[in-house]
């Protein structure tokens, strides 16, 4: 059994992102809409800006310190949530397939993700670095794919 | 060309003319020449030869749609080994797909008629995920890379030496064609065919002069039906002409009909224009399904359908294993997919009460007694048009006559029961009869629901849901509560619970 937590440069990544759109998004509020009140386009704004700093400086450390995946050979779990926790179980012989997502520039973001495909479900793994996201296709390479399926 | 890489697998491409896909998924770059060319409208001379002096300018824009295209198909490749098959897609956005060989429930082979001369085959697989879209990988292979592939890929293998071969005569593909082709579906495939295709639909319907044709035999066949009225024929020629093209539809869908049974899995060969070959694992079938409608319920003829992930999950196909067979012959075929339709050993069964008539007919019969007084508010509304009215209260009236008469059957048929491994339920919905076989640890929900008159009397009604891809419920109308509520034990503990509390 191993716990995998999500890749800390996803964060910076993330927020990086969100910066940049807040910005672009702010840019464009204030050309295309330069005919309402300036008052209102300040408030605007301010909301923005103040749902970007909560976002990315607040929640979304908070999300991805608590994001967490247990890999075993009974089960896959994964655990994550700020104010509702959120726990999803699936077992690992159920697993039919897999995918690996690769953002750009992933090997330095942090951008690896994976959906496992299960029995009439998927459990997504996100934010993975990429020597984490290569243990886990070794590891099903070698638990799963290598196994007969369990018969239901 | 492929190349070797380190986990001991060799890279594919696809085939070229998947470049073509890649390409027009572009096409809209095209508005670029299109706006171009507006500025020299109208044509004339002068406009002719400065629109000449820029077309390098829509050369560049071409080329760059077939070279994104070229380069979409150089980063998509596919790679396989003993163990898995892994396709990888996209440029900036990269997905790499793993499906263990092991997990592949169904493989489709297509053959269309305009690949055939290009040596390509459309190859889709699935597994029993039954994540959307079914086909979990869909490739365009070079014909002779499938032939490799299916040394690898145990379900693609033919098994021909050691398999069991059925056809289906030509004969019985036409009457399942015209028993399984209805106008309304066809109508429905029509409309969006015109939704889809827009003017270009049109423009061909001008072409050929539909209308014109249409008013023709509707004017022929006034002579011959004299006093029906001219809209009812024009209707009743619709719906034949809907109807004969969705014929022709499974006709070419169905034809050339042919099953072999290997020792662990099902090839399926159909189709005359596309040849489509499945290839199913016979441990992924969920469940058999022996499906008649009444006139085959009278002849004693059944079609044997599956479920299977994968196999008929297309909107246009039914999962079919069997297009027509005679019902005592059907059983030779059920133990093949290890499915006996005589259940033994110890055995429950409850079947509906005749009491509960009202739960069978209550649709048809409402919506025949609905009947009458839309009829006579639409004749007080619209007198002119008593004609018209006459002949669709007619037209409605018969399919839930038909209706009534199948619930009626289905009162007296409809029946649940099982032995220590298998539960069987014979039910109808819409108008086909269902005859169910499934083991007892695929039935992953039961429902039971009863209304306040059941509840009295000691009735219920009872859904059943099957393990697989869609949750579909599978309703049996008034059925003994007592009797359902000893089966659901025997479902959650087996015989054993029954054997101690009795």
């Amino acid at each position: 059994m191993k716990e995998y937590k999500a890749d800390r440069r996803a964060q910076v990544t993330i927020q990086v992102v969100s910066l940049i759109g807040t910005a672009v998004l702010i840019g464009l509020i204030w050309y295309f809409l330069i005919f309402f009140p300036r008052w209102l386009l300040w408030t605007l704004t301010v909301i923005l800006i103040a749902a970007a700093v909560i976002l990315s400086v607040f929640l979304l450390p908070e999300w991805l310190r608590r994001l967490s995946y247990t890999v075993s050979e009974t089960h896959i779990t994964r655990r994550g949530g700020i104010f509702f926790v959120h726990e999803q179980i699936m077992r690992t012989q159920a697993i039919q397939f897999s995918t690996v997502i690769r953002l750009p520039a992933a090997d330095r973001t942090g951008m690896y993700m994976i959906p496992l495909h299960a029995y009439g479900g998927t459990v997504l793994l996100l934010f993975l670095s990429r020597q984490d996201a290569d243990e886990i296709q070794a590891f099903l390479h070698r638990i799963v794919y290598r196994q007969p399926e369990t018969k239901i | 060309m492929p190349e070797q890489n380190s986990v001991t697998s060799v890279t594919y491409h696809e085939h070229p003319i998947k470049i073509l896909r890649y390409s027009a998924k572009n096409i809209w770059l095209l508005i670029f020449p299109l706006l171009r060319s507006l500025r020299f409208f109208p044509p004339s001379m002068q406009n002719l030869i400065e629109w000449g002096e820029g077309v390098w300018i829509d050369l560049m824009v071409a080329l760059l749609i077939l070279g994104i295209g070229v380069l979409r198909w150089v980063a998509c490749s596919y790679q396989f080994n003993e163990i898995f098959i892994r396709a990888r897609s996209g440029i900036l956005l990269i997905q790499e797909r793993e499906i263990p060989l092991n997990r592949i429930t169904v493989t489709i082979e297509e053959h269309p008629l305009y690949l055939r001369p290009l040596q390509a085959v459309r190859l889709q697989i699935s597994t029993a995920s039954g994540a959307a879209p079914e086909e979990n990988m869909k490739l365009i292979l070079r014909l002779e890379d499938l032939h490799r592939l299916r040394r690898h890929i145990p379900v693609l293998q033919n098994d021909s030496a050691k398999s069991d071969s059925h056809h289906t005569s030509a004969w019985r593909v036409l009457l399942f064609s015209a028993l399984f082709s209805s106008s309304f579906s066809n109508a429905v495939y029509i409309a969006t065919l015109f939704v889809q295709g827009g003017r270009i639909i049109s423009g061909l319907l001008e072409e050929f002069r539909a209308q014109q044709l249409l008013e023709d035999a509707v004017d022929r066949a006034s002579v011959i039906f004299q006093g029906v009225p001219r809209a009812a024929i024009a209707l009743g020629i619709i719906i034949l002409v809907l109807w004969v093209f969705s014929f022709f539809r499974n006709l070419l869908r169905y034809g050339r009909f042919r099953i072999r049974f290997g020792r662990e899995y099902i090839s399926v060969h159909m189709g005359i224009l596309t040849r489509r070959r499945f290839h199913l694992r016979d441990d992924s079938i969920v469940f058999p399904d022996l499906r008649q409608n009444l006139i085959m319920k009278i002849c004693g003829m059944v079609s044997l359908h599956i479920r299977c992930p994968g196999y008929g999950s297309r909107r246009d196909t039914l999962p079919v294993l069997m297009p027509l067979v005679r019902k005592r012959s059907s059983q030779q075929l059920l133990d093949k997919l290890h499915a006996n339709q005589k259940l033994g050993g110890i055995r429950m069964r409850a079947a509906s009460h005749p009491r509960f008539i009202g739960s069978f007919v209550w649709q048809p019969i409402t919506g025949l007694l609905a009947l009458v007084p839309v009829r006579v508010i639409a004749m007080w509304l619209f007198p002119e048009f008593e004609a018209i009215i006459h002949f669709f209260s007619l037209m409605l009236t018969l399919p839930l006559a038909w209706l009534l008469l199948i619930r009626i059957i289905s009162l007296f048929s409809e029946y649940i029961s099982i032995d220590d491994q298998t539960v069987q339920f014979h039910f109808s919905r819409g108008f086909t009869f269902h005859t169910i076989t499934v083991r007892q640890e695929r039935v992953v929900r039961v429902d039971i629901i009863q209304t306040p008159f059941q509840k009295k009397y000691g009735f219920c009604h009872l859904y059943l849901v099957c393990n697989g891809p869609r949750q579909q419920k599978y309703k049996l109308t008034a059925l003994p509560i007592e009797a359902v509520r000893e089966m659901m034990a025997v479902l959650e503990n087996g015989y054993d619970s029954i054997r101690i509390s009795g």
